[in-house]
Parts: C-alpha cells; structure tokens; sequence
C-alpha cells in the first residue's frame, strides 16, 4: 500500500475519530440530562409519598448515592463496549451531505482487498475529511430534557423548603375529608361530642347487662375506638369497623323473643278459663312476666285457703294440662308448673306452694332475661343508626368511595334486615322499613330482626320517604310475570283479523316484485361494450312469428 | 493508476453527455426516460417502455438506435407472430452446384438493438422466444445455439389502453427486464417545442456518436464503482420490503403484494446506482442512487395480490411508501 494511500486512511480515521468523539459527548450529555430528570423525579416522588404515607423511605443521601451507582455503571459499560467509525461516518455523510462517501470509504479502509477505484474512493474521501470541521460537524448541543431537569430540580428544592403537611395516611387524609376530628374546627367537634353521647347511652344501657361479660366488652371496645377517633389516632373506616365489631358482639347469644313469645302466649291461653287463673293467664298473654310471677305468688300464698275439691283440682287439671314447649327457658317454667299440678293432685299443698314458688322465680328470672335482651338489641340498633349516621356524614368526602365502603360493612354484617341505600346523582339517601321517630323504641319486643331507624345525631342525618304499602304492591303486581289473558270467544274473529293485517297484501307483492325486476335489469352487469352483442344475441334466438318477425 | 480512472470517468461523463444532447435533439423533455433507458444500456439490461400512443415510445427507441452505432431491428409483435419470425429459422435454398441445402436465416433478434413493439400483443408462446435472447444473450432453433452480438439492447414497448386481445407479459419475463419506465404527456412547453420541431419543412436528425466499443468500455466503468455494504444493504433492505411474508414487509406490501421483487430487482438497484453515480461525478454509490433507481427497478416485479387488484394499487405507490418509510443504515 502506498504511502497516499496511508495516509489518506490516516486523514480519513482521525476526522471520524474526532467526529466520534463529539458524538459521544453529545450523547453522554443527553444521557445526564435524563439521568438527572429521572433523579430529580424519584427525589420529589419519594417526598411525595413520604407526606402521604407513613411508610418508612430511604434517606435522599442514599437515594443519590444509588443513582451513582447506577450512573457510572452504564458510563462504565458504555465505554467500555466496542464501537466502530461506522457511525461517524454516517453522522458525518448526513450533516455534511456527502452521499455516503465517507462510510463507502470507512467500509472500504476496513474490508476486502483494495482495488484501484477504491483506493481512488479513499482518496476523494480523504480530501472530503479533510476539508471537515467536526466541530461544525457535531457542534456541542443543549439537551432538549435540560429544561425538564431545571424544572424537576426546582420543585425539588420547593419541597425541601415548603415541605408538604404530614397527613399521616391516605386513610388518614380521607377520614380528616370526611369531617375531621381535628380540634380547630367546630363541626368536627360536635360530631366527637355526639359520638359520646351515644357512647354514654349505650355505657348506661350496658349497666343493666354487667353480669354478661360479653356486653361489657362490646362496650369497652366501643368506647376504645371512641377514645381513639376522639385522639385522632383512628380513621372513619377503623371507627366503622369497631362499631361493627361492638354490634356483632352485642347480638351474640339473643334469645329467641318471637318463639318465646308465642310459648308465653300459648300458655296464657292454656290457663284460662279457670277463675283461679284468669288474671294470671292474661298477665301471660300481654308479656307482663313480672305480674305473672306476683300473681303465681299470691296464688301460692293462696293456696291454703282454697277448696280442695273443686278449686284445687280444677287448677290441678289445668296445670297439667299444659302443653310441652321446645324453649329451653319455658320448659323449666312448666316443669315447675307440672311439679306444683302434682303436688296438688297429691294433696301436698306445701310442695305445689314451693313449685309455685319457684315458677314465680323462673318467671321473674325469665322476664329479666327478656328486658336485658330488650336493652342489648336496643343498643345494637343506635349502633347501627351511629353508623349510617357517620357514614352520611362522610358523604361530602367521596361518594364512591363512601359507597364501596358502607357495601362492605353491609357484606359484613351479620343478620338482621339490612338498611337499603339509594344513590342518586352526588347524594346518597338512606331507606328503612320503619319511620323516623324509631321503631325499637315503640317496639319493646323488638328482636335482634328489627333495627331502629331513628336519627341519632339529630338533624345532621337525612333519612330516606319510608317504604309505602302501595310501592310495594307495584312491585309485587310487577313480578307476578302472569300471561295476558287468552282473547275471549266472541273476540276470536276480530283478533285473528288484526293478525292479518301484518300479512303483505296481494297488491304489493306484485308492486315488490316488478320493482325487483327493475333493479336486476338496471344492474351493471353486463360490460357496456358487450352489451350490442347480448343483444343480437337473443334478438337471434327470440321465436318468431309467421312473417318471420 | 489514478489518471487511468479519471480519463475512465470522464470518458464516461463526457460520452454520456453527447448521447443526451443528440437525443435531446429529437425527443423533446423525457429526461428522466432518456436517461433511464441508458442507465439500462450501461447496465446490460433491457427496458421496458410504457405509455399511451403517440407520445413517442418508438420515436425514442429509434433515435436511440440512430445515435448509437450500432444495428437496429424493429419488430412488431402481432397475434399471428411466431417464434421464428423473431429468432428466425431454417430455409431451403440453392446452392451453387444446384444441390437443395438448409441454411440458417437469423431473425430480427440478431441486431445490437432490437425495437419489440406492443410485445404484449404477441402469444406467450412467441414472446418467450425473447426470453434466453434477453438473459443468455443468444438463441437456438433446431440443435444450434447462436451468439448474439454484444451490446444486445431489447426495448419493448406496451400500450396500458386497449387491452382486449392482448397477452400480458408473464412474471418470468417481466422479470428479465432491467426498468419499466412510464412514458407520460409531456407538459405544454415541451408541447410547443414538439410541434416547432416537428410541423416544419426540416426535421431534426442525429448523428452516430457511440460505438460498441465505447459502450462496452461505458459498461466496464459503470461495474467498477465500489459500493459500501452499508449501501448494498439498503437495496437489500428495499427489495424484501416488497416481499409479503418477509419480517419487515412494509404494510403496504403484506395487504396488497402476492409476490415481491426477485434478486434481479437488487441487482438493477445496485448496478443502476453506480451508473447513476457515475453521472452525478462521484465514484461511490450512495443510498440516493438506490433510491433514485427504486421505482423503475421494482415497479414491474411487484405481483399484485386479488385485494391489490381489486382496488386498482398502483405498485408505484407500495414503492414510494417502502422508499419513505426504510431507513438508511447508521453504519
């Protein structure tokens, strides 16, 4: 190779060198920009999320010392691979619009054997390289993210001097939207004091139920929470979950009051007839145990001076007559009431007084046990008003998230009619079966089926129109899903008539089918310029007549 | 060394130059045309003319014919053509001692420069008597084959109107062509300078200014370029593009091509390119020069699919969009 030629090579690598190197700078540059950017945006995302979740974030020294790390690696591996002129070649053809001759001339310096026209390629490209200024060529060039990266940078340092406020939570932050529990605002305020109140109400219908552990702890649980809402250390969801929790607590272990009921009833029914027992049978019958008891011990202080014959053993045959009952807390009741029947049958008058006796107690203990369970559901419906009522007064925060909220209270719920909820437009209204004054407290044998609706934090809670009776016949007359009436007999004729009216008539079937003609005849289906011959075609094979037309 | 390359070049340049200007004296505009059927020459390949009558298809072809020193042949293809009216055949005649001998009469294809008018006017049968004449630059009728002289040059023409009664050229030997080129009307101007050309007393004639020899020298120029592989692989690049079921098929291609450019497309890019260099003083092809070449290299080698056909696509369109949309190679 000749010395021309070397050194033609010489020129033509140490300008695609130089061009290579002013590549490479541009890039590195545009690659720190966007490093920075991607730092700047970790940074201020992890401040971001600092001020809204109490999560535990790593500190910014490590944050940039990661970033680093990670930088000098991909410096460290870009320089470390092996690159070729190839692209500065290529760069420098484009910029410079020379049509491929320096990477013709690149390709050439380093494949295949030399020839005379490349070698005078080489030489031309040569001269081309060395009438280039790379640094015309690949001037040095502002990254485009620069401007982001300033940006980034500057809300960074924004963050860092105005700090965002520590909400604790996103839970947090969306219990302090639903109302807030904070001191400075009054509404808040008087949302913790009615919250008490109720508390208050429930500790003092708790007083009555002190002997059932689990009453006590639904209490203390609840008035936990309470304290924790007060001392803002629980959020609206929280809250809702331990009033929920506290509910299902407190209908634990209910008596059967209906069935029991109507076993009180029945017996009251069995005892009557008898003037001995009239008063007590209709004390039984109006649920009034606590009278009964008095009355059957009155009848057992009685029992001395009655008639043995008739008055005795009238109530002897009565008493034994009673029917058997499935209520664990009624059979009791009438193995005492069987026990003083025998005794009477057996002219033991101090054993029926004793049985006697001990029914009153069974009575007494019976009609305690109903009151208690009177009070717990009590308490069970204010809870459930209280929640509804907190749940309404999130409204203003986010409907659907209120929403998607209450529906899993409401899945979690146990028991019980649940209270429906209507969503129309921003505003969500509640629905019950009874009317705003509160059916539990008209209701005293109100089961652990029944909730009272009433409004527990006065005028703040909107309650929905009550389900009326003819609403709910619509509905009923709607889903019966009957089929209409078969036509009656004299009718046959005029229905089979307006069926056949929808029939096409014989007019337009011939009006229909001409027009179909006409529109296969107008199809464009035979090429224009055949259509003469079509023609002569069938003129030609038409049948004639006898002139020979 | 280098001297011997510059004289080359501008031999080249400046012979070149001399059959446009003659040219130039007879067709009015056409540049692009002009220079694509010497592109082709130079490239030893033949070309494909397109155009409506009357714009002057066969008047290109014979001046081409007049400027070059070389024989020229016309034919005119025709239903009733045969094979042998083209290649020729074995005749019966006298010799001098009266005894009855057959002896070969060469048909028109043995000329430099052959004119196959309307060719697709012509049987399949009788056009594929072009078709070893146009890829193996010789014939054989009977047991003999015959060589034909060099340069051999093929220019046929065909109508796009009138269809009826026509054979189009099969896929094989649209193929063997090098350019299709598309002759249209020319513009107003070069309306106004035809007809002062043509409508008075004296027409203009041209003279003979190449020989065989400087086109065959033209034709080892042109081959000499160098090309990067950079480049090469962009004219790769552009003919698999047009191919339907090759990964990076333009979209273009995959709805509307059954079957894409042959190697012989690559081919014409690459050796079209040089030329096309060669032209533009440079001594090197460049991804222009293929580009430059796309369109009458691949327009004809692009088979049109039943949808592409249906919806009348012009395959000049699925090229224009493979140009736009394939990038250069960065190395």
């Amino acid at each position: 190779m000749s010395d021309t030629n070397s050194s033609d090579r010489a020129t033509i690598l140490g300008t695609l060198r130089r061009v290579d190197r002013r590549v490479r700078l541009n890039e590195g540059l545009k690659g720190l920009t966007v490093a920075i950017c991607v730092l700047f945006a970790l940074m201020l995302f992890l401040q971001v999320l600092g001020a809204l979740f109490p999560i535990p974030l790593p500190s910014i020294g490590v944050v940039c010392g990661l970033w680093g790390l990670l930088v000098a690696g991909y410096w460290l591996w870009r320089s470390t691979r092996s690159r070729t002129l190839g692209r500065a070649a290529g760069i420098s053809d484009r910029r410079a619009n020379l049509k491929d001759e320096l990477k013709t001339a690149y390709w050439f310096i380093g494949h295949g054997e030399p020839t005379p026209w490349t070698e005078y390629q080489a030489g031309l490209a040569a001269g081309t390289a060395a009438r280039l200024d790379p640094v015309q060529l690949v001037p040095m060039a502002v990254p485009r993210g620069s401007a982001t990266a300033v940006v980034l940078a500057a809300l960074f340092a924004l963050s860092l001097w105005a700090p965002l406020p520590d909400a604790g939570s996103i839970l947090g932050a969306t219990a302090a939207g639903f109302g807030g529990f904070g001191d400075d605002d009054p509404e808040q305020v008087s949302v913790i004091e009615e919250l008490m109140a109720q508390a208050v109400a429930l500790d003092e219908s708790g007083e009555l139920l002190e002997e059932r552990a689990i009453s006590k702890e639904a209490r203390e649980r609840l008035e936990e929470a309470l304290r924790r809402l007060q001392e803002n250390e629980l959020s609206l969801e929280e809250m809702l979950r331990e009033m929920e929790e506290a509910r299902n607590l407190l209908e634990e272990g209910n008596l059967d009051m209906s069935t029991l009921q109507e076993g009180l009833e029945d017996l009251g029914k069995d005892l009557e007839g008898s003037d001995t027992l009239d008063e007590l049978a209709k004390a039984l019958q109006n649920q009034e145990l606590e009278e009964a008891a008095e009355l059957l011990r009155e009848l057992a202080e009685k029992l001395a001076e009655m008639d043995a014959t008739d008055q005795l053993g009238d109530l002897a045959e009565r008493m034994d007559q009673l029917a058997p009952s499935d209520q664990q807390e009624l059979q009791d009741l009438l193995a005492a009431l069987q026990e003083a029947s025998e005794a009477l049958g057996e002219q033991n008058a101090e054993g029926a007084e004793q049985a006697l006796q001990d029914a009153a107690d069974l009575m007494e203990a019976l009609a305690d046990r109903m009151k208690a369970q009177d009070l717990m559901n009590q308490a069970s419906q204010q809870l459930q008003s209280l929640e509804q009522a907190m749940a309404q007064q999130a409204m203003s925060m986010d409907p659907e998230q209120l929403a998607e909220l209450l529906s899993q209270l409401q899945q979690e719920g146990e028991g019980g009619e649940q209270v429906g909820m209507s969503m129309a437009s921003d505003e969500v209204q509640w629905q019950s079966g009874g009317d705003e004054e509160g059916d539990a407290s008209e209701d005293p044998q109100g089961g652990p089926s029944g909730h009272a609706t009433g409004d527990p934090l006065g005028g703040d809670v909107k309650l929905g129109d009550p389900t009326r009776l003819e609403v709910q016949l619509e509905v009923e007359i709607l889903d019966t899903g009957e089929e209409p009436e078969p036509p009656r007999p004299e009718n046959i004729f005029e229905e089979e008539s307006r069926q056949e009216d929808s029939a096409l008539g014989y007019g337009e079937v011939r009006q229909r089918s001409t027009f179909a003609e006409e529109d296969v005849m107008s199809a464009e289906r035979i090429p224009w310029r055949y259509r003469n011959l079509v023609k002569l075609y069938f003129l030609a094979i038409r049948p004639r007549d006898d002139n020979g037309y | 060394m280098v001297t011997d390359i510059e004289n080359q070049l501008e031999i080249f340049r400046e012979q070149f130059k001399r059959v446009q200007d003659e040219i130039g004296k007879v067709i009015v505009g056409n540049d692009e045309i002009i220079k694509g059927v010497l592109i082709s020459l130079l490239s030893r390949g033949h070309v494909l003319l397109e155009g409506i009558p009357g714009l002057g298809k066969t008047k290109l072809v014979q001046t081409i014919s007049d400027v070059l020193h070389l024989s020229f042949s016309r034919i005119q293809f025709t239903p009733d053509l045969m094979p042998g009216d083209i290649v020729g055949t074995y005749v019966v005649h006298e010799s001098e001692t009266g005894e009855k001998v057959l002896s070969f009469q060469p048909g028109p294809i043995f000329a430099n420069i052959v004119l196959a008018d309307e060719v697709n006017r012509a049987t399949p049968k009788t056009q594929s008597a072009l078709l070893e004449a146009m890829q193996e630059k010789s014939v054989t009728v009977g047991k003999v084959t015959h060589r034909l002289d060099l340069p051999f040059f093929v220019l046929a023409t065909q109508n796009p109107l009138e269809m009826e009664g026509t054979y189009p050229l099969p896929e094989a030997q649209l193929d063997r062509f090098f350019f299709k080129l598309k002759i249209t009307y020319p513009a107003v101007e070069e309306m106004h300078e035809i007809l002062d050309r043509t409508t008075q007393v004296d027409e203009p004639s041209v003279e003979r200014v190449l020989g065989r020899d400087e086109i065959l020298g033209m034709r080892e120029t042109a081959r000499s370029i160098p090309i990067a592989r950079s480049v090469q692989e962009y004219a790769i690049q552009l003919t698999m593009a047009t191919h339907p079921d090759f990964e990076s098929a333009h979209p273009l291609a995959s709805r509307y091509v059954r079957f894409g450019a042959s190697p012989r497309a690559t081919q014409a890019l690459v050796i079209g390119g040089k030329v096309n260099a060669l032209l533009d003083d440079r001594v090197h092809v460049s991804c222009e020069d293929i580009r430059s070449m796309a369109l009458p290299a691949l327009r004809h080698r692009v088979l049109l699919n039943f949808e592409g056909e249906a919806e009348r696509v012009d395959p000049d369109t699925i090229i224009e969009g493979i140009i736009k949309d394939t990038p250069e190679p960065v190395e």
